[in-house]
């Protein structure tokens, strides 16, 4: 594996900074270059908001976390708006730009970050939704979208101009085998292009899954994270 | 002791009053001075954020065009007649253009366009940008790297202050036209339209022109931040939205008759 990409130093979080009530406690983790972080939820529990520390979204109350070196909380604003346009991302909730169309919210960040053509963002993104299945990119409004092409959406705006990172909160649920599979190829394809992955789930079909190698399998309970099991090749 | 308590008490609640809209102004000053300053720079115009302000400006100002154009239309069969009638009964048509210029172009433009203006589109602004707090789009956004103010705010405060002053030439050109020809049907006689358009040029001063940029162009920007503030104030209770659409309003109509009364004190006293 390469470089960290991410990494998380005693991170703490707390779930209202006015109670103080800590919702993560004391988390270490690294995420390299080409490698994943499984984070095994229980099925009902929510996501730990791994995602947006790791996004620097949140200030941890104590650790620290870092992107490819560099700590969140030191960053400057523009600095941190560049950081934040290399990472893909799977979100639990709070999903869409309710004002925008699915194909314009999958292609926003990348029409927003580059100067690649409309026609090169439009073909990688229908390359990408034809990969899972979806014939052609909706022009409808989110809510007006069904759950399937929703899912679908999502996975391709994480995976739109190839992410550094991929922060994928249960990308699965209600997924089929043949959806699944093919995300799990993505995501592996993406690994050996050097991305690094943090995926929480709590899909069997993904905890169990041998492809996603090298992989680290952590299990998410009582606001810590435990049972690291790392497997190579 | 009670009544010293008591009165202590009022004066705390003037001074906190006084603090709060003090702050509270200086956030919006704030805002609008990031808004002007970010304008001129091209790395936060990037191909989205220029979409965003088309967007705005279609929405606020050209959309809006047919019902500014009717208010003009009637403001000019109103005022204009009037002004035409009555100066011709005292006999001093030629100051038919003066008080044009003085009513129309100096406050009734600016004062009704920014009306409509807040009325149509700080609402919704507030509204939208409430919502889109709501229903965590804002974190989304900032999760993607698209700076909440440069993606959202400075679009739509540039976008309102470029609407209402493009909507005030309409509404100053239609009022005109309207009132001519109100006047010539209904035998007002304004004489010959070179004359009218003469009249009303000729009393057109250089404080008239800074007066007319400075009551649309400031009252845009301040309405636009205003609303964008109090949509972004919103925590997270959808109860919260139409409180704050309201409270943009209020202060949208507040701030825009304080700095119409400022300019006209600044520049005609």
């Amino acid at each position: 594996m390469g470089d960290d990409i991410l990494v998380f130093s005693n991170v703490s979080l707390a779930r209202d900074e006015s109670t103080g009530d800590l919702v993560m406690e004391e988390v270490d983790f690294t995420v390299r270059e080409g490698g994943c972080l499984m984070v095994e939820l229980d099925e009902e529990a929510p996501c730990p908001p791994l995602a947006d520390a790791a996004q620097g979204l949140v200030d941890p109350v104590q650790g620290r976390v870092f992107f490819r070196g560099e700590d969140w909380m030191d960053m400057s604003p523009d600095r941190v708006v560049d950081v934040r346009s290399v990472i893909g991302r799977v979100y639990a909730t709070g999903t869409w730009v309710n004002n925008l169309d699915l194909d314009e919210n999958i292609t926003l960040s990348q029409r927003h970050h580059t100067s690649r053509s409309m026609d090169e963002i439009l073909y990688e993104a229908r390359e990408l939704a034809e990969r899972f299945g979806l014939k052609e990119l909706p022009a409808v409004r989110p809510e007006w979208a069904d759950n399937s092409e929703e899912r679908i959406c999502q996975w391709v705006r994480a995976m739109m101009g190839k992410p550094q990172l991929l922060l994928l909160e249960r990308p699965t649920r209600e997924a089929s085998d043949w959806e699944c599979d093919k995300l799990v190829q993505a995501v592996v394809e993406a690994m050996h292009n050097g991305a690094g992955v943090l995926w929480l789930s709590s899909d069997v079909r993904i905890l169990k899954n041998q492809s996603i190698l090298p992989v680290t399998r952590v299990k998410f309970g009582g606001n810590r994270l435990t049972e690291s099991i790392e497997v190579q090749s | 002791m009670d009544v010293c308590w008591l009165a202590m008490k009022f004066v705390g609640g003037i001074g906190k009053l006084a603090a709060d809209r003090w702050r509270s102004t200086a956030y919006v000053a704030a805002l609008v001075y990031a808004a002007v300053s970010m304008s001129v720079k091209p790395r936060y115009w990037p191909r989205t954020v220029r979409d965003v302000l088309a967007r705005q400006i279609l929405f606020t100002g050209v959309e809006a065009t047919r019902f500014i154009a009717l208010i003009a239309l009637l403001a000019g069969i109103s005022i204009v007649v009037q002004a035409q009638v009555w100066l011709q009964r005292v006999g001093q048509t030629e100051l038919l253009g003066p008080v044009l210029v003085a009513v129309v172009i100096r406050e009734l433009g600016p004062l009704l366009t920014n009306f409509v203006v807040i009325g149509r589109s700080g609402s919704a602004i507030a509204t939208e940008l409430a919502n889109m707090k709501v229903h965590g789009e804002v974190r989304l956004l900032d999760a993607q790297g698209l700076d909440p103010f440069s993606y959202l705010v400075l679009p739509r405060v540039l976008g309102m202050m470029i609407s209402i002053f493009c909507l005030t030439v309409v509404f100053i050109v239609v009022c005109f036209i309207s009132g001519y020809l109100s006047g010539f049907m209904m035998g007002a006689n304004p004489g010959p339209p070179m004359f009218f358009i003469n009249s009303v040029m000729g009393s057109v001063e250089p404080k008239d022109v800074f007066a007319f940029i400075a009551k649309t162009v400031v009252p845009g920007l301040l309405t636009g931040a205003i609303c964008c503030a109090e949509g972004m104030s919103v925590k997270g209770a959808v109860t919260e939205v139409p409180q704050a659409t309201t409270r943009s309003l209020v202060r949208s109509v507040g701030a825009l008759f304080v700095v119409s009364a400022v300019i006209s004190l600044i520049i005609y006293i």
